[in-house]
């Protein structure tokens, strides 16, 4: 499975980790349109922390015991067993925030463009390859590839869900696109 | 007689949590899950949504369809455990059968309350604790328009709410001096009371309601009278004065009681094969530094996980296990952690900042931070319960914790070195 991890010690803060998941969530996953002034709000799952001249860029970790799925109370929030990827059914979700007070790193972000969803970083799985990691100057943000730790299956996605189109993130396009 | 490696009495979310630790343990044994309520698993607090027309009946549902063929899982639902016979390694149903079993998780939760109010019994009286309640009421309220509350705890307020939202006039009738009192202090009962009175809820206070009454020509709920002797017409009264653990299951079966089902960090009774988790369990809270009864859905959660890893041999730890609750009202809101209504002294330092309607509070102990209180803006607010559970001190910080202005970055550079690295596998 995947993560992203932050390398603090290059990391110069620049910030644009957060405007390209902020494209990436925006409608017209467009740079030159979603900063319009009139452009729909859009939101970033990257954190940029700073403080004095140290910096990092956080994101989920797809944790092996994820607080915010254990936590949630509507079953929205699951671990994939087979991906890893720790996601958000928006049909499901009612916008309680409990997954907010569970989350450690505080990764997890209000979504209240279309009704009221938890959004969080999802590897970008429709893309491909996460946005943030292959736009950051500096390399502070790199991909980390780890077993699945089977301890970590938690609940296989709703039916209905893509499971399929997820593996996306793991074929050979992966590779090329790299 | 028919028996399974592990019997597990309850469908909700600690046996959830079992469930999939044990399957993801690599465990194929047989499981069997006893349930009274006949429901496929769902979540229980969405029944006030439903109630509400919120959420659709499909997605109410805390797992997929096929959850139990995938997980392997023979269902005895619509049936009631009665006893536990420890040494026989047996449970009794209410209807004579006995089931065996090579482990046990009791999983019951927590009965609502029923105060000895006379007229309990008229119909137009509802619980709010099932889906089959919610189903009931739901059905009920399409033809009435005035409800009375009992009870202005989390499940009577989001029950209000939910009456609002369909249209209906509401009070809300409570004995202690503000709602939420067990969850928030006095200026945080105070925003949830505005919220819910600009939605036309009326909330009376430091009252109770003493008999229902009928009308002349009709069995069904007419009038509520209160302790102050004010009569209030009404069509519907909702019982939600809260819920109690069912230790009244393992009555003299050798297990141990205190207000739950007593269990240790691995989640097991005194009867090294029975094991609780939920809202029948009394167990381990690391800021209370004790055993307590918290019936919340994350607890029940990571108690049956923990439980359910313990049973196939696995060690996990019961280590998280603190107070936690987000909820909100019309969308607005609201979330706590630990010592929350905590005031100043007996050890403990309370900073408070209020403005408009986002109120922020954080209590401290030993220079740890172990309570908070947010209203409005809860962006991070996880943040602060990783602060808990890690116990880092946050002394020098307490005014930006108030203003929000906090990050990982400030946590210890161990601390922040295992957040960056982990994969978040162990959240002592
Ligand atoms: C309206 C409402 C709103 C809530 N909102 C929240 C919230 O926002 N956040 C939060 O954290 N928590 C909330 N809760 C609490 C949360 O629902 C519980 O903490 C959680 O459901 C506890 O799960 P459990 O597995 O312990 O058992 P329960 O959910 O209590 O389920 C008990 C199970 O045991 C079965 N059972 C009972 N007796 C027997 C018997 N004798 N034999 C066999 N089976 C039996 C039942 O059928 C059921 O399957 C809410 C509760 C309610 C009612």
């Amino acid at each position: 499975m995947w993560r992203i991890r932050a390398i603090p010690e290059v990391c110069i803060g620049c910030g644009l980790c957060r405007v390209w998941c902020k494209v990436e969530h925006s409608d017209s996953k467009n740079i030159h349109k979603a900063f319009k002034p009139n452009a729909p709000e859009t939101i970033s799952c990257v954190e940029l922390e700073e403080s004095g001249c140290e910096s990092f860029a956080m994101q989920c970790r797809q944790c092996d015991e994820p607080l915010c799925a254990y936590g949630c109370i509507t079953g929205a929030m699951t671990k994939d067993p087979d991906t890893g990827l720790v996601t958000v059914d928006k049909k499901k979700c009612v916008g309680c925030w409990t997954c907010i007070l569970m989350c450690p790193n505080g990764v997890i972000k209000r979504d209240e463009r279309n009704g009221r969803s938890a959004i969080k970083c999802d590897l970008c799985k429709d893309r491909g390859f996460p946005s943030c990691v292959e736009h950051c100057p500096n390399d502070a943000l790199v991909i980390e590839e780890s077993p699945m730790n089977p301890l970590a299956a938690h609940s296989a996605p709703l039916s209905g869900s893509s499971r399929g189109d997820e593996n996306i993130l793991f074929s050979e396009e992966v590779d090329d696109d790299e | 007689m028919n028996k399974f490696d592990y019997l597990i009495i309850g469908n909700s979310t600690a046996a959830v949590g079992a469930i999939e630790a044990i399957r993801a343990a690599g465990d194929n044994g047989s499981i069997g899950v006893v349930a009274h309520e006949t429901e496929h698993t769902y979540s229980r607090p969405l029944i006030t949504y439903f109630m509400a027309g919120k959420v659709a009946e499909e997605n109410v549902y805390y797992r997929p369809g096929n959850f139990y063929e995938r997980m392997g899982v023979e269902c005895m639902f619509g049936r009631q455990m009665k006893s536990v016979d420890v040494e026989g390694r047996s449970v009794l149903l209410e209807d004579g059968e006995r089931i065996g079993y090579g482990l046990l998780m009791i999983a019951a939760g927590g009965s609502p309350i029923a105060p000895p109010i006379p007229g309990m019994d008229r119909p137009g009286v509802f619980f709010m604790n099932t889906m089959d309640d919610a189903r009931k009421a739901k059905g009920w309220l399409q033809h009435n328009k005035r409800a009375v509350v009992i009870g202005g705890g989390l499940t009577g307020l989001k029950t209000a709410e939910a009456l609002a939202n369909l249209g209906q006039e509401v009070i809300v009738v409570e004995l202690a001096p503000r709602v939420l009192a067990a969850a928030m202090d006095e200026a945080c009962s105070e925003l949830v009371r505005q919220v819910l009175v600009s939605k036309g809820i009326e909330i009376l206070t430091e009252v109770q309601v003493t008999r229902i009454d009928g009308c002349d020509d009709s069995n069904d709920v007419c009038f509520a009278t209160l302790s102050t002797g004010e009569v209030i017409s009404c069509d519907t009264v909702f019982m939600a004065i809260g819920v109690r653990p069912r230790i009244e299951l393992v009555k003299d079966s050798g297990i141990e009681i205190g207000r739950g089902i007593l269990v240790d960090r691995h989640m097991r009774t005194n009867i090294p094969n029975v094991y609780a988790s939920g809202d029948i369990a009394e167990a381990f809270d690391p800021l209370f530094g004790g055993q307590r009864v918290l019936p919340i859905l994350p607890n029940a959660y990571i108690g049956g996980r923990v439980a359910g890893m313990n049973m196939t041999g696995k060690e996990a730890s019961y280590n998280v296990g603190m107070s936690v609750n987000s909820v909100n009202f019309f969308g607005f809101p609201f979330m706590s952690a630990g010592f929350a209504t905590q005031e100043e002294g007996d050890g403990f330092k309370v900073f408070k900042k209020l403005d408009g309607t986002n109120y922020r509070k954080i209590v401290t102990r030993e220079s740890k931070l172990v309570g908070m209180l947010i209203s409005g803006d809860v962006e991070r607010a996880g943040l602060m319960t990783g602060m808990m559970r890690a116990g880092v001190s946050v002394e020098g910080m307490e005014q930006d914790l108030l203003d929000g202005k906090l990050g990982l970055i400030c946590l210890p550079k161990d601390v922040l070195e295992e957040r960056i690295h982990s994969s978040g596998r162990n959240w002592q």
